[in-house]
């Protein structure tokens, strides 16, 4: 038996623990109904949050998914948003049957037709919300990445879950080859480090990076993870290795406001920067200066062109990439007194609406209104 | 997308995808691309790992295919290598074949 023998022969062994006298604590659940005691719930709770991790990180993706719907309807249930009566209690029951089926055939597992569970587990949790809730889980939240990468896209159930208990998100950069083969690494270390201390939400690689085979051989593989933990953003760099301007602490209230204002500077009004000049290099010099500190600074920064020249090719660029930049840290860039005919402007530099399809952002600030999700 | 999985041509590494062959490795997808830019399938039985460097390789042989509409497969996936691929989320983007 290898060591990765070992590891699953561990997570199935665990796994049979943590669901031992699951289904009479449901049981109990249902019994007890609207006044069901929370330590009862939360060992449930537990025991699926247990197993969706572990499953992650063998890369069990029925397991983990099955596990992560059936922490969704409990963790509906610990707040009061569902009561555990016999029409919540027997789908978590089949569901449970069917985890352990799964994971007692973990190889096989991912190859299993599990759609009729997971869909009754949803229909649960948003048959059972009040209206005003549903679209918690069928709305989507973009979290935007940087250099034209389409968002990570989660639902914002899931998004308010992680974060709950005052735990941060971050969105970390890795580059594959500098900060893991470089290492002697592997990146299942650096996953493992991770979940060991928090939640991986999703995680993206930047393939166009890459180049194809007639390029050069790469030297660098942007690798991005959506990350909730409650690890201090002050310590949060040395858990991962890395240098902090790698690691972007999400606004996840801007997040879940949209673009709005930052709820949490209810009120505050847009920080005004004002452009003027030819908006030539170093114009674009000092702008960075000025937009890095706006940046760490303010959740709504607003760009003003009308005392500006007419924007150029190179400032076109540097304000996409300064807007990918707020998003990503779930802030908001915006732009005031842009030319009627802009448009026409862009187009005849190069850019059009679909030529922004692939920047991963929901809203274009150039071609407002004009939806490239 | 062609989902057949006999079609193209099947390169079959003799051990793992890693640094040290990536070089030879790579010009050898190189031209099996050239002569079948339809699609092309990796046996991976003699593949116990792929190191970043390797999991570079892959990407660059699916952007590759992906300009000619073809598609990468990877078939005879052992557990520890399809792990890092569903890990990675790269199973989205490549066909493997069980």
């Amino acid at each position: 038996m290898d060591f990765d023998d070992d590891i699953m022969a561990s997570f199935i062994e665990d796994t049979r623990g943590h669901l031992v006298g699951i289904e009479s604590c449901l049981m109990d659940l249902e019994q007890a109904g609207a006044v069901a005691d929370q330590e009862l719930i939360n060992t449930v709770f537990r025991a699926a949050h247990s197993i969706k991790g572990g499953a992650g990180f063998l890369g069990l993706s029925n397991v983990q998914a099955l596990a992560h719907k059936l922490e969704n309807v409990l963790h509906m249930v610990r707040n009061g948003e569902l009561v555990p009566d016999n029409a919540v209690v027997s789908p978590l029951i089949e569901g449970f049957d069917l985890l352990r089926t799964l994971v007692e055939n973990a190889l096989d597992s991912s190859a299993r037709d599990i759609s009729e569970a997971v869909i009754a587990l949803s229909d649960l949790a948003t048959g059972h919300l009040p209206p005003a809730c549903r679209d918690r889980l069928a709305q989507a939240v973009d979290v935007a990445l940087p250099g034209g990468l389409s968002s990570i896209r989660l639902d914002r159930l899931s998004l308010e879950q992680a974060i709950q208990g005052g735990r941060y998100l971050y969105l970390v950069e890795y580059d594959l080859i500098h900060d893991i083969h470089a290492r002697d690494k592997t990146p299942l270390d650096i996953i493992a480090t991770m979940q060991s201390s928090g939640l991986i939400l999703d995680c993206r690689m930047d393939l166009a990076a890459v180049g194809d085979l007639d390029a050069p051989q790469t030297n660098r593989i942007p690798f991005y993870l959506l990350y909730s933990t409650i690890v201090d953003p002050d310590v949060v760099g040395y858990l991962f290795a890395l240098d902090t301007s790698r690691i972007h602490m999400v606004n996840h209230e801007a997040l879940l406001a949209g673009s709005g204002p930052d709820p949490a500077h209810p009120g505050a009004p847009p920080f005004l920067l004002a452009l003027t000049g030819d908006l030539g290099p170093d114009d674009l010099t000092a702008l960075k200066s000025g937009l890095l500190a706006a940046l760490e600074a303010h959740p709504d920064v607003t760009l003003d062109l009308n005392a500006a020249a007419p924007v150029t090719t190179a400032f076109v660029q540097f304000f996409c990439a300064a807007h990918r930049s707020f998003a990503a840290r779930g802030k908001t860039l915006r732009l005031a007194g842009k030319a009627p005919d802009i448009s026409r402007r862009l187009a005849s530099l190069g850019f059009d609406p679909g030529g922004v399809a692939g920047c991963g952002l929901l809203t274009c600030p150039w071609f407002a209104g004009e939806d490239h999700s | 997308m062609s989902q057949d999985n006999t079609a193209g041509p099947v390169i079959d590494p003799c051990g793992d995808i890693v640094a040290s062959m990536a070089v030879v490795f790579k010009e050898r997808l190189r031209e099996s691309i050239a002569d079948n830019p339809g699609g092309l399938t990796i046996d991976m039985a003699r593949v116990a790992m792929v190191d970043s460097v390797g999991l570079g390789l892959l990407i660059a042989t699916h952007n590759s295919l992906t300009k000619t509409n073809g598609q990468l497969r990877l078939a005879n996936t052992c557990d520890d290598v399809l792990k890092l691929l569903r890990v990675m989320r790269l199973d989205r983007h490549f066909l493997i074949i069980p």
